[in-house]
């Protein structure tokens, strides 16, 4: 009896994944339509501005289920598998939690953790996780015993694992979201509605705080050193991207960035958030690295711009980009999910980017790239043609 | 009408060790709660409140920071421009008043403004007190400041932090008038006196720490 209507439960899920797989492919291929139309249509326009154009909004093809099942194996993925898999964990619903969690964990090198789990890390460092345990949660599942005995053992075991750092605040937080998010507790209904008494797996949940960890250790060593330049990246960005944001806050007599926005880097943006923002930013940073934190980071602030510069005083701004801001934002991107536009806005906000997109400059050595490219013979005589035919036709 | 008015516009920082209630009393003061469900802060914390002084009033712009020891690095960037100083440590870890010296020597070397500071600590609430009354007083009394217990928990002298802090910048600010000679009472010109009193103090002011 039980086994027949999980199947049952089984059978729907598949059939609403194809369903929904066709679905987006169906619109994509529309969106095609639509783009090789415009494609067409700016032929006689500027070359390089075409290519523009067409990078950004090729339609991409999401993976269906057995194609996720093959990636688990897999190691390392090529750009463009890259982008289709962001594409797919953004887009597709349905994807089963396991499946989810077993594509994050390709990314995890994984080792033997008791050693870290079995010992005690120095007294002023436990004092200070001890601090923090309780005073971390956001969600109400982060207030329960286990969630915060797992938050301890891990961050504990994460100071043993690098003495370098031990333990600074806003780690807290990315660990506790690792926690909600890697836990079947919550997020595996199947596996609740049997009402088995579940044991999750801290191993793997240290491994993937570890690999987070990695590129972000002088963000966190003593002094906390790695927040000047990710600041100064920054400014340096939004300066080039949406300098009308950096004079506002000059005006409020803010000419350092980091009272408004140092937080940001040491949660990873997950302070607060509901849970599928933090998976999210957790899927995307597996997959782009703090590139991807950058060009979000920008990319919200351009989003509210107009709003930004409306407010007058550092009271609003301030509670403005301490709590609501990204808040609101995902409420807009679940908004693009739903009329299938999130990728389209993911493209063209940079946040499939390798490196943190600095704007104008970045845009000119791109054509630079593109006209060095370009300066194949067989392209040159190709663009010639064209221009030639264009030119006798139009003077025809 | 008279809801956004005020005299002068003050920048104060909250420093202390971490897990001293500095967001407790700052949210017991400005928002009447206490909540025993906070998170740590992580970066910098904002609030604002407006402070009745006698016939003034002063419009507080309250800075909380972070308290863990490796974030003083930012921290110190905060410093700038600050006229209040409040240092916190809790009763009933000693440590935290063993640290509330440095906190009070950071000040002391990166600005070279006078500051009104005041000393509290935190928690009186509870049973398991381990700093005295007498050394949180003598303490003060080494740096000029003035002291008090307070419990951010049972609301108790928790406003009396500000009251006691107020009346020391008024007469600051009302001195600085003198000085400077200007009447500042328009609310647009909201940042006027922190920028007129860098410039006549620190002509060319820089901050490149970060």
């Amino acid at each position: 009896m039980k086994q027949s209507t999980k199947q049952e439960r089984r059978g729907s899920f598949d059939s609403q994944l194809s369903n929904s797989i066709f679905k987006s492919n169906f619109i994509a291929l529309d969106v095609k339509k639509q783009i090789d139309d415009q494609i067409i249509n700016y032929q006689g326009d500027d070359e390089f501005e075409m290519l523009e154009k067409q990078q950004k909004n090729i339609p991409i093809l999401l993976f269906n289920n057995d194609q996720l099942i093959k990636l688990n194996k897999k190691q390392n993925f090529g750009d463009d598998q890259k982008l289709q898999l962001a594409a797919t964990l953004i887009q597709q619903r349905g994807i089963k939690y396991l499946q989810r969690k077993a594509i994050w964990m390709t990314f995890i090198e994984k080792g033997d953790a008791k050693k870290y789990f079995s010992k005690q890390p120095p007294q002023q460092v436990e004092q200070q996780i001890k601090k923090d345990i309780n005073r971390t949660g956001y969600d109400d599942k982060m207030n329960n015993n286990k969630y915060i005995n797992l938050l301890h053992r891990i961050l504990r075991a994460y100071a043993i694992y690098n003495p370098k750092i031990g333990y600074t605040q806003g780690m807290n937080v990315i660990c506790g979201n690792i926690i909600l998010l890697l836990s079947i507790d919550g997020n595996d209904r199947e596996l609740e509605l049997d009402n088995f008494e579940v044991i999750e797996d801290e191993e793997e949940m240290f491994w993937m705080f570890v690999h987070l960890m990695k590129s972000m250790e002088d963000l966190f060593i003593s002094g906390v050193p790695g927040i000047h330049r990710r600041i100064k990246q920054l400014e340096q960005m939004i300066q080039n991207r949406c300098n009308e944001i950096l004079l506002h806050l000059q005006s409020n007599n803010i000419d350092n960035l980091c009272q408004c926005f140092s937080q940001y880097y040491f949660t990873m943006l997950m302070q607060k958030q509901e849970k599928k923002f933090a998976r999210l930013i957790l899927e995307m940073f597996l997959l782009y690295g703090e590139a991807f934190i950058q060009n979000f980071i920008v990319g919200t602030l351009q989003f509210y711009q107009f709003k930004i510069i409306k407010m007058n005083e550092l009271e609003k701004l301030m509670p403005f980009f301490r709590d609501t801001m990204f808040s609101s934002y995902y409420q807009e991107l679940k908004k693009l999910k739903k009329q299938n536009l999130i990728i389209q806005h993911f493209q063209q906000n940079h946040y499939f980017d390798k490196d943190p997109y600095l704007g104008i400059t970045q845009i000119e050595s791109n054509i630079e790239k593109q006209q060095k490219r370009k300066f194949i013979p067989e392209k040159i005589l190709n663009l010639l043609t064209k221009n030639w035919f264009g030119k006798i036709l139009g003077q025809q | 009408m008279s809801l956004g008015y005020y005299d002068w516009l003050v920048k104060v920082i909250v420093l202390g060790d971490s897990g001293v209630g500095k967001t407790n009393i700052l949210t017991q003061f400005c928002d009447s709660k206490f909540s025993q469900n906070y998170t740590a802060t992580i970066g910098v914390d904002f609030k604002i409140k407006i402070l009745n002084v006698q016939d003034k009033k002063i419009k507080l712009q309250i800075w909380d920071t972070a308290g863990q020891e490796r974030f003083r690095n930012i921290t110190q960037t905060y410093y700038k421009g600050a006229y209040g100083i409040i240092f916190v440590y809790s009763l009933i870890d000693r440590n935290s008043f063993n640290n509330v010296e440095g906190w009070i020597k950071s000040i002391l070397e990166s600005t070279t403004d006078e500051v009104c500071s005041i000393l509290v600590g935190n928690k009186l609430d509870s049973q398991d007190r381990r700093v005295q009354t007498a050394e949180g007083e003598k303490l003060a009394q080494k740096y000029n400041m003035p002291f008090i217990e307070t419990s951010a928990l049972e609301n108790k002298n928790i406003q009396d932090i500000f009251d006691r802090l107020g009346q020391n910048l008024k007469i600051r600010l009302e001195n600085e008038g003198q000085k400077v000679s200007n009447n500042i009472h328009t609310q647009s010109g909201q940042f006027k006196l922190n920028q007129e009193v860098n410039q006549t103090e620190q002509p060319t002011s820089s901050c490149n720490s970060c």
